[in-house]
């Protein structure tokens, strides 16, 4: 085990599915260099085949004796999608009768194919979103799979990478990893995948599809903090899991299953007290028998609220601040930097100071005794650092 | 074979090989590194780590470099982004993400943005971009160009607006800023231009469909509602005609923390859409019968006395008293004040004394029966009425108006006539709609009506939000009516929530930019008339709708019904007619004057309905000039198309519509290295009018004639010229104002509601400032609270802007009680029956009307093509598969398109999200070939009180009326 895991949480009750992670993700890293067909960050439709298709009955990951499963590595053009291009400069020279705007490859399928499909028939149909990352697991089933040991996690927060010096590009990994969340790059014939933006987390920017995350559904931290949004989600109240538990690769993504839908329809359009549209049933399998006790607490706590009582979970998922989804821990980092002889680098340089609260920020004393975050510590010590010099 | 990583240690171990350099040894190329469980440490980090941290840096470039933008497209959404930048290419945008919060108990607005906002990086290199002034060479849409210099684009658009103004003078003009710009000080230099020089354009929420009539007709203002942080504090939100998931992105967050807060949310759409997904209830109501739900509802409110009479009382005309032998509003006009032996001449005194020198206008002056006296009584707070305070009791009157009753009064000339109220009409009329009878057409259940007043009626704070496609129905302007009806029935105003379209602050100052306080007239020409006739779209009207649709939809013949519209069409055209005609006649003006045609960012012919509108419009265009920043649908077919900035590289400030308190503020990054020629729309309009004043200068110089530089406009100047010697100083304000950021400056220091902000203090907090106390229009806004509109209305008892200064059921208006729609009530859709499919055009997740539309990287999330959602019971009795290319018909036109096999659509409906370029479509012809949008004749109705030409008072497009059959291709 690392020393510390960074864990993300993602509430679906609020995802929209408007994929402006995927696009953040998109143009943060992906837009380029052999990863253009990639989707580190994607929101699928559930129930639904998902990206890459059908990638729930691609094995890999453990079974229930901790030994590896087989998988497959997914096909280019039926279950990634060819990243198509177009023919936007021919408008500039084809008349206007037989220009047609046009992929330059037939689309078959793509990484957001069955947006919004679901299942079931109107009025009764049902779909919600499902955003997915690199679960950065505990026990990663890519890294168990390499035969190279050219996947690993950081010590320092738990962040599975693929080591690019080292990786071949045999793709075992993609067979292992039962999320079909680590891809082929065949630029540079080497594995790639989501790397949490530890970059970013170290600069004091949080990842970008949370950072940019418009419906507000994650949050970001260390989870032996326990003052962390996620720490409390996970531990406190058990309301976030892991999607697919019983793949055995103990993930660091966590998931506030969905507990809310519309009243389904008898043959005459009348609602249908107390009968679910989401099945329990599919979420238990996407959830694991957790999802249950998890439904439960939230049930409960949201009825609070409509009585007008406190409920501390309710406030934690509002996220009235949006800042304050975030702990990144920058004095950990900077620890961290000093160690690896990195302090002072371009690479630890903060950018931003909003976010970098975490376990290791000195607090201090207010006037009432309440105890605040030292703000910007970074930087003092920066100005401190100066003025030695 | 299954081999854990455990078990392959151990076979190695097993077999006394390899064991000592690791289980990787027999693949290294060179040195081995030992590692013993990468689980836990990893010996090699730096490498994969600094290529990563390396690429991050490249992207983020230097903090100072970095711009601030947003997407002044017409998404509304306005969100604060920082431009990352490199070696003077844009990388990347992020998030501000530093709105301040108001509250401590209310979610901010961090971190505003969308799925489409966050690529524009990517856009703005694509190859479509417009990177030279381009001329024309082959025909029209041969797509044949020749790269000129900007000198010789300019002369040529100069000249041929020259030549216009000598030949046809101003009303020759089309000037026109499009939806693709609707920011204020961008947008405002077209505006100017064309207010300088006289030109024509007409309302973009009109044409575009985005309008709503409806609610003005019952608050005197179609944008009214509250800032989105509202939702987050009511007890229930109802989202009618609404995907507020897909287009209100920035702000959806709202409604899921509000019900984390305990509010429900309602959504009413036929088709079980993003929103509905986590919503509490979902009403499945039929396409186009929305109006007759809202009337169901009003029935079940009224039926079961939900409604709140003291509120009834103060702020509707629900107890203005009409007369049943004409169905008019009983005015003062009527009677004779001095001998009306019904009258309570008592308080009308006390109104003329209390009048401080106004005097009652007879034809705005109505009564109620007050019950504490009586006695006939006039009403306080009418447009005619000299006492402005709605308050029903006061040093001197004390009403207490009956809802209810019929009683008798004495006319002018001693003729008794039998009077009601509103009330009893609206009563009776909405008892048609009762949920038991519109069941079958609603598809709404009646327990779910029933619950839906209750949800409307009793709970704290309600609010009622209506989205676009209301307005898109033939019959939508009724319907938009009908439930903006229903809050004023049970006492919704300002902090008890109410009606909800788009909020807009109050700012003002602004029209420095566009203006010239006063000295010019803008031509404004109604959007949707002006497109219908330069479109010549009442060809696909006659062709698509036979006498039994249009008598269904306005109980008139088809012969009856076109004869109208083209009545109406006669009142307006030339400038002649608009004089004699404005407000004294039905009909809009349209100003089929116009010639040449000067339009920025505004894809025309992919928006407009109908098979007709582009060759229509090309005959009409003797020269057509286009500005934008990348190519579409209508720059394929301009004369000359001019290279314009894209949003990160210009200066500009957006503050409307209020969906939050904040105004944004563009600034290029620095350093940015030009992107081809292009230049902002300031610049370009600086050299438009350096150029007309140069060639106009030359005539007059040559010639000495003076008519070569006053060109005479005796309805739209005040000087009753048009001065081409004073173009440069009067557009640039003496050289004050030539580009984007002068117009920034000027708008900073002219609005009030800005203060105190500079652009230096803009750029530190991240590209926005927060809107001061004074940008609340009917409330205050608080520093606080959540906007929401007509607090002042509430607790001060100011009038609304109506003809009876409160919201308004009942409309007088000859058409209108000739068509049955005096009182609130619901029309069948247009719609031909012939068909079996609605053709549904909802806004999209993926682009803001076309813009991002032709985005590689969006459409890679969607499917390359454009695709049409079919539900799959349908597909199978077609033989349709998804994937399938389909046709989509009717006897307008066809075209092609790839099924997409959609559960949650209904089975009387196909969806096709809009925008879509024609392009896109084989044989270059897209959805709205199969689709007609026939004039409303109450939206072309005129002269009634607040229901007069203007940006409340115009119509919409119609989109959602045409029905079509499938077949696999």
């Amino acid at each position: 085990m690392a020393k510390r895991q960074l864990a993300m949480v993602m509430d679906l009750n609020k995802c929209i599915g408007c994929q402006t992670c995927t696009v953040a993700c998109k143009t943060q890293w992906t837009n380029r260099n052999g990863r253009e067909y990639m989707y580190w960050n994607n929101v699928e439709t559930h129930p639904g085949a998902g990206y890459p298709r059908n990638w729930m009955e691609a094995g890999g990951g453990f079974d229930d004796q901790g030994n590896l499963k087989d998988g497959i590595i997914p096909d280019m053009v039926m279950d990634y999608g060819v990243p198509w291009d177009y023919n936007h400069d021919e408008i500039f020279n084809s008349s206007a009768d037989e220009f047609v705007l046009s992929p330059n490859t037939d689309p078959v399928w793509g990484p957001n194919w069955d947006e919004d499909v679901g299942i079931g028939d109107w009025p009764n149909s049902y779909f919600f979103y499902i955003p997915r990352i690199c679960n950065h697991c505990s026990n990663p089933g890519c890294l168990a799979a390499c035969p190279r040991e050219a996947i690993f996690k950081r010590e320092q927060d738990g962040i599975v990478l693929v080591d690019l010096e080292r990786c071949q590009g045999y793709r075992y990994c993609i067979a292992g990893c039962p999320y079909k969340k680590i891809y082929f790059n065949p630029k540079i014939s080497k594995s790639e995948k989501c790397i949490f933006c530890f970059p970013r987390i170290e600069k004091g920017l949080p990842p970008a599809c949370a950072h940019q995350c418009v419906g507000r559904i994650r949050f970001v931290g260390f989870l032996d903090d326990e003052e962390s949004q996620v720490y409390k989600l996970v531990h406190k109240y058990k309301v976030a899991l892991p999607l697919r538990p019983d793949f055995g690769t103990q993930p660091n993504v966590y998931y506030v299953p969905p507990v809310l839908a519309p009243p389904k329809f008898d043959e005459n359009g009348k609602p249908i007290e107390n009968e679910q549209r989401l099945p329990m049933e599919y979420l238990e399998k996407l959830f694991g028998p957790e999802v249950h006790q998890a439904i439960k607490t939230l049930e409960e706590e949201m009825a609070k609220r409509e009585r007008g009582e406190e409920s501390e979970l309710m406030d934690i998922l509002i996220a009235y601040n949006h800042a304050d989804m975030f702990r990144l821990d920058h004095n950990y980092y900077e620890k961290i930097a000093a160690e690896q002889g990195l302090k002072g680098s371009e690479y630890f340089k903060i950018v931003d100071v909003r976010y970098i609260q975490g376990a290791n920020t000195k607090k201090v004393e207010g006037v009432f005794g309440k105890v605040y975050f030292e703000t910007q510590p970074a930087l003092k010590k920066e100005e401190e650092n100066k003025e030695h010099h | 074979m299954a081999l854990s990583r455990r078990d392959f240690l151990k076979a190695l171990g097993a077999s006394g090989a390899g064991i000592t350099l690791g289980g990787n040894a027999a693949f290294a190329k060179q040195d081995a590194i030992i590692v013993e469980d990468p689980r836990q440490s990893y010996p090699n980090t730096s490498y994969t780590e600094n290529m990563y941290r390396g690429e991050f840096s490249y992207t983020y470039g230097e903090k100072e470099d970095h711009g601030t933008a947003y997407h002044c497209v017409n998404c509304q959404g306005n969100c604060a982004w920082d431009v990352w930048v490199n070696n003077g290419i844009i990388t990347r945008e992020n998030q501000v993400a530093n709105y301040t919060p108001i509250n401590p108990k209310i979610p901010d607005f961090n971190p505003r943005g969308c799925n489409k906002g966050v690529q524009h990086s990517h856009v703005t290199y694509e190859k479509d971009r417009i990177l030279y002034p381009l001329k024309r060479v082959g025909k029209r849409g041969e797509g044949k160009w020749k790269r000129i210099t900007w000198d010789e684009a300019i002369t040529e658009i100069a000249q041929n607006i020259y030549e216009t103004m000598l030949k046809k003078g101003p009303e020759g003009l089309f000037i026109h800023v499009g939806a693709g710009m609707l920011t204020e000080a961008r947008g405002a230099a077209g505006k100017r231009l064309g207010t300088l020089l006289g030109a024509v354009r007409n309302y973009i929420a009109s044409y575009v469909g985005d309008m709503f009539p409806g609610v003005t007709v019952v608050y005197g203002e179609g944008n009214i509602g509250c800032s989105y942080d509202f939702f987050y504090t009511t007890n229930v939100n109802i989202w009618w005609g609404q995907d507020p998931n897909k287009t209100r992105i920035p702000d959806a967050h709202f409604l899921w923390e509000g019900r984390y807060n305990g509010a429900k949310n309602i959504v009413i759409t036929p088709e079980f859409n993003s929103t509905c997904i986590h919503a509490d209830l979902w009403v499945p109501v039929k396409a186009g019968y929305d109006g007759f739900l809202a009337m169901a509802i009003i029935n079940e409110i009224i039926q079961k006395k939900l409604y709140k009479p003291k509120f009834v009382k103060h702020f509707t005309d629900l107890p203005f008293l009409v007369r049943l032998d004409n169905k008019k509003l009983l005015r003062l006009e009527d009677i004779d004040p001095e001998k009306s032996p019904e009258l309570d001449h008592e308080v009308f005194k006390i109104f003329e004394e209390k009048g401080e020198g106004k005097e009652f206008e007879p034809h705005a002056t109505f009564f109620s029966w007050n019950t504490k006296t009586n006695k006939l009584t006039v009403m306080p707070g009418t447009e005619g009425a000299p006492v402005k305070t709605l308050r029903l009791k006061d040093v001197g009157w004390d009403i207490d108006p009956a809802l209810e009753g019929e009683w008798e009064v004495t006319l002018k000339d001693g003729k008794k006539v039998k009077v009601t109220t509103v009330f009893e009409l609206v009563k009776k009329e909405a008892q048609k709609f009762a949920a038991e009878k519109t069941w079958k057409l609603t598809g709404v259940h009646p327990t779910i009506v029933e619950q839906l007043a209750k949800e409307i009626a009793l709970p704290k704070v309600v609010m009622i939000s209506m989205g676009f496609t209301i307005g898109k129905y033939f019959n939508g302007m009724l319907a938009q009516r009908a439930i903006a009806s229903i809050p004023g029935l049970v006492g919704r105003l300002g902090p008890y929530g109410g009606f909800n379209t788009e909020n807009e602050w109050a700012i003002s100052g602004m029209g420095k930019l566009s203006g010239f306080a006063g000295k010019y007239k803008q031509r404004f020409a109604s959007g949707f008339v002006q497109e219908y006739v330069l479109g010549n779209m009442l060809k696909d009207v006659e062709k698509l709708y036979d006498d039994e649709d249009i008598r269904r939809a306005t109980g008139l013949s088809k012969e009856e019904y076109l004869k109208k519209v083209k009545e109406d069409l006669d009142n307006f055209g030339n400038d002649e007619k608009w004089k004699e005609n404005f407000h004294n006649k039905d009909g809009k003006p349209y100003w089929d004057t116009v010639e040449t045609f000067l339009i920025f960012a505004d894809s025309r012919f992919r928006r407009n309905k109908g098979a007709t509108y582009r060759e229509a419009f090309l005959k009409k265009a003797k020269f057509f000039a286009y500005v934008d920043w990348r190519m579409n649908s209508t720059a394929q077919y301009a004369d000359i198309i001019l290279p314009a900035k894209s949003m990160y590289e210009v200066w500009d400030l957006r503050t409307n519509p209020g969906y939050h308190r904040y105004a944004n503020m563009a600034q290029p990054p620095q350093n940015l290295k030009p992107i081809g020629e292009a230049k902002s729309e300031w610049e370009i309009c600086t050299m438009i009018v350096e150029k007309i004043q140069e060639l106009a200068m030359k005539k007059y110089k040559e010639t000495g004639d003076e008519k070569y530089i006053k060109i005479p406009d005796p309805t739209h100047s005040k000087t009753g010229y048009r001065e081409l010697d004073k173009l440069v100083e009067e557009y640039t304000k003496g050289g004050h104002l030539r580009t984007d950021r002068d117009a920034v400056e000027l708008a900073l220091e002219s609005v009030d509601q800005f203060k105190p902000n500079t652009i230096e203090t803009i750029r530190k907090r991240g590209g926005f400032l927060q809107l001061n106390e004074k940008a609340g229009k009917t409330s205050p806004l608080y520093p606080d609270k959540p906007y929401n509109s007509f607090e002042n209305n509430l607790y001060l008892f100011e009038r609304f802007e109506t003809l009876s200064g409160r919201l308004t059921y009942y409309v007088d208006h000859d058409r209108w009680i000739e068509a049955g729609a005096a009182v609130p009530t619901a029309k069948e859709p247009i719609r031909p029956k012939r068909y079996p499919f609605v053709l549904m055009t909802p806004h999209a997740r993926w682009s803001i009307h076309s813009t991002y539309k032709e985005s590689s990287l969006l459409q890679r999330l969607q499917r390359g093509v454009p695709y049409i959602m079919i539900n799959p019971e349908i597909a199978e009795k077609k033989g349709i598969k998804d994937g399938d290319e389909i046709k989509v018909f009717n006897n307008l036109g066809e075209f092609y398109a790839m099924a997409k096999i959609y559960p949650s659509c209904p089975k009387d409906a196909i969806i096709i999200e809009h925008g879509w370029e024609p392009f896109y479509f084989k044989g270059n012809i897209s959805h709205n070939t199969v689709n007609a949008s026939p004039l409303n004749l109450l939206e072309l109705s005129d002269a009634w009180g607040h229901l007069k030409f203007g940006g409340n008072w115009d119509g919409n497009q119609h989109a959602y009326e045409t029905t079509v059959d499938i077949e696999k291709a």
